[in-house]
């Protein structure tokens, strides 16, 4: 997808990217996980990254980790819409045998840099990556998504202090702010914590977006970092989003997508 | 042992672009050379283990070959998870080194002892466990780290171990279980630094007119088990000692193999009882207490040396 690329076609192809995980979301939960970051990653992968199949093995790629790798029907629809992986092998998400697990494996889909799931480690493996990058000198940058509950980690502020010290400008992390995790509210849950002070207080550039505003997300994601400080983008975004009867609905962290609610959904999302 | 790793380590970080040291905020003064030659691959990720094992990984997926530093508790337990996931799932090449395995932190008590971290990682599949017994093997152990594909795990004593091999040529190959005393009456198999404490128990019994072969095993992981199953089939009395607890270790680890392989050996096996110490205590008292100085040693094998006579009365 390019800047150029009509606000028609871009709407149809982030549809579609929605109505490939109601579709993987009869075999697990978490749809409404995948439904809140898939614009995100929908924005690194199609218009802002430096990586293809074609360049996926190539030091100088551009990289991705999905810290809260339970939202992975995002990535797998994404990688399947740029080619990584086949369309095909979509349909075998969570059946036995497939390469699409409700946590992405390591080492088996392409396009996916490490295997993620258990919460909190993605940042800190990224920090490590952009670190590499600087020291060979192969000017790439590494993006990595995390989830508002998977702050609550305190393996993150480890990875978000060693980022800082490092001065890694070529190291952004988002953070899926759908504002609920598993059991309740984040704000419920850590009331008086406010993220954006703590990445600030950690040393870090915040920036605050829309996380279902495409074009926006394009354009603060493409923007230089500020020199030696890594970035962070809280991006604003609804649990479920595109669904309205998912939106906001800790039901639909767990819930699979089956019987009448996917023909249900998917009318949704083609009203949406 | 410590001071063995960084002399070994320096060539290595010189001659290798890839090698990057990060440390806990542990081993003051112990890395300068290193940071004297290159400053931006000595990293002090401060006093965040976790976060620093997963930065390691990271550095690895792009190619380099980290060390990361920290006393054995710190550098395992402390961070079991990111070592499961980050390196052996993710298959990073990063060599993860714990000083003060065993009671050598003594004094400092439980929170610095190291007596369960092979156990512990042992359930982790992909990660190399190197057990050096000297200055000399904890060498090899830093040369192998260049030709890794996968995580290791390196079990340092503190700096007080003696030399057991005259030169590191004379090493013998730390990838296999070596023969480090002749004998004929049985054999005492030891991990780790723990073996110069089950030489010595051997020369005690010599004295007694009794002569154990000692085995030492560097490389607890992949667990040396057809060398294990041959020396069980010789027949004859078979003790293991390791300075760790029971769960996971060397002794649990041979007594499976001998009990698949039904030799019948006369068997036992020494290690730390799974209990806190209740008061502070130097190593030399924590191994006594344990069984596994040199006397505790050498008595338990008699014990066992002794009923393998009766049975063959």
């Amino acid at each position: 997808m390019t800047h150029q690329t009509s606000s028609k076609e871009k709407k149809a192809i982030l549809n579609g990217l929605r109505r490939d995980i109601i579709m993987m979301a009869a075999h697990s939960g978490h749809v409404g996980v995948a439904l809140s970051c898939v614009d995100i990653v929908a924005a690194l992968y199609l218009d802002v990254m430096n990586c293809t199949p074609e360049t996926a093995a190539s030091p100088a790629r551009d990289r991705f980790i999905l810290s809260k790798g339970h939202g992975c029907m995002a990535l797998y629809a994404v990688l399947a819409r740029t080619g990584f992986i086949g369309r095909e092998v979509l349909e075998s998400y969570g059946h036995n045998g497939s390469i699409l697990a409700e946590h992405p494996i390591a080492g088996q889909v392409p396009g996916v840099e490490c295997a993620t799931g258990t919460l909190g480690h993605g940042l800190a493996i990224g920090a490590g990556m952009a670190r590499g990058i600087k020291l060979q000198g192969l000017g790439a940058r590494v993006f990595v998504l995390l989830g508002d509950g998977e702050c609550n980690e305190g393996s993150v502020w480890e990875g978000a202090a060693l980022a800082s010290a490092g001065g890694l400008d070529n190291l952004v992390a988002l953070v899926d702010c759908n504002g609920l995790q598993a059991c309740g509210a984040c704000d419920e849950v850590s009331p008086g914590t406010q993220l954006a002070d703590c990445w600030r207080g950690f040393g870090w550039e915040v920036e605050e977006a829309d996380g279902h505003d495409y074009r926006k997300l394009v354009e603060v994601l493409s923007r230089p970092a500020v020199a030696n400080k890594p970035r962070v983008i809280l991006c604003q975004t609804a649990k479920g989003k595109g669904v309205d009867f998912m939106e906001g609905d800790l039901e639909w962290h767990y819930r699979p997508v089956r019987g009448d609610d996917v023909g249900e959904s998917l009318r949704r999302l083609a009203d949406a | 042992m410590r001071d063995a790793f960084f002399q070994e380590l320096l060539p290595l970080f010189k001659h290798d672009p890839r090698v990057v040291f990060l440390t806990g905020d542990l081993g003051y003064k112990l890395f300068d050379q290193l940071t004297a030659h290159d400053p931006r691959r000595v990293i002090n990720c401060g006093i965040r283990e976790a976060g620093m094992v997963g930065y390691a990984a990271g550095l690895a997926k792009t190619g380099l070959l980290p060390f990361v530093y920290s006393i054995a508790p710190f550098a395992t337990l402390r961070c079991l998870e990111q070592i499961k996931i980050d390196l052996c799932y993710n298959q990073a090449n990063v060599v993860v080194v714990g000083v003060g395995g065993g009671y050598a932190y003594g004094p400092n008590g439980s929170t610095h002892h190291g007596v369960d971290d092979v156990g512990v990682l042992s359930c982790l599949p992909r990660l190399t466990i190197w057990t050096p017994a000297d200055p000399h093997e904890v060498r090899l152990c830093v040369r192998a780290a260049a030709t890794l594909t996968t995580p290791a795990y390196l079990r340092l004593g503190r700096n007080k171990e003696p030399y057991l091999f005259p030169s590191l040529q004379a090493t013998p190959d730390i990838s296999r279980p070596a023969l480090v005393r002749e004998g004929t009456d049985g054999t005492i198999v030891a991990s780790g630094f723990i073996l110069h404490e089950a030489l010595k128990a051997a020369e005690l019994l010599n004295q007694v007119g009794i002569h154990p072969a000692v085995v030492r095993i560097a490389t607890l992981r992949p667990f040396p088990g057809e060398f294990i199953g041959s020396l069980a089939a010789n027949g004859g009395p078979l003790l293991t000692v390791e300075e760790h607890v029971a769960t996971g270790g060397l002794g649990m680890e041979t007594a499976r193999i001998v009990a698949e392989g039904g030799s019948g050996n006369r068997f036992a096996m020494l290690s730390i009882a799974g209990s806190f110490p209740h008061a502070c205590y130097d190593r030399a008292s924590l191994l006594a207490q344990s069984g596994i100085d040199p006397q505790g040693i050498a008595t338990a094998f008699n014990k066992l040396w002794s009923a393998d006579q009766c049975r063959k009365c």
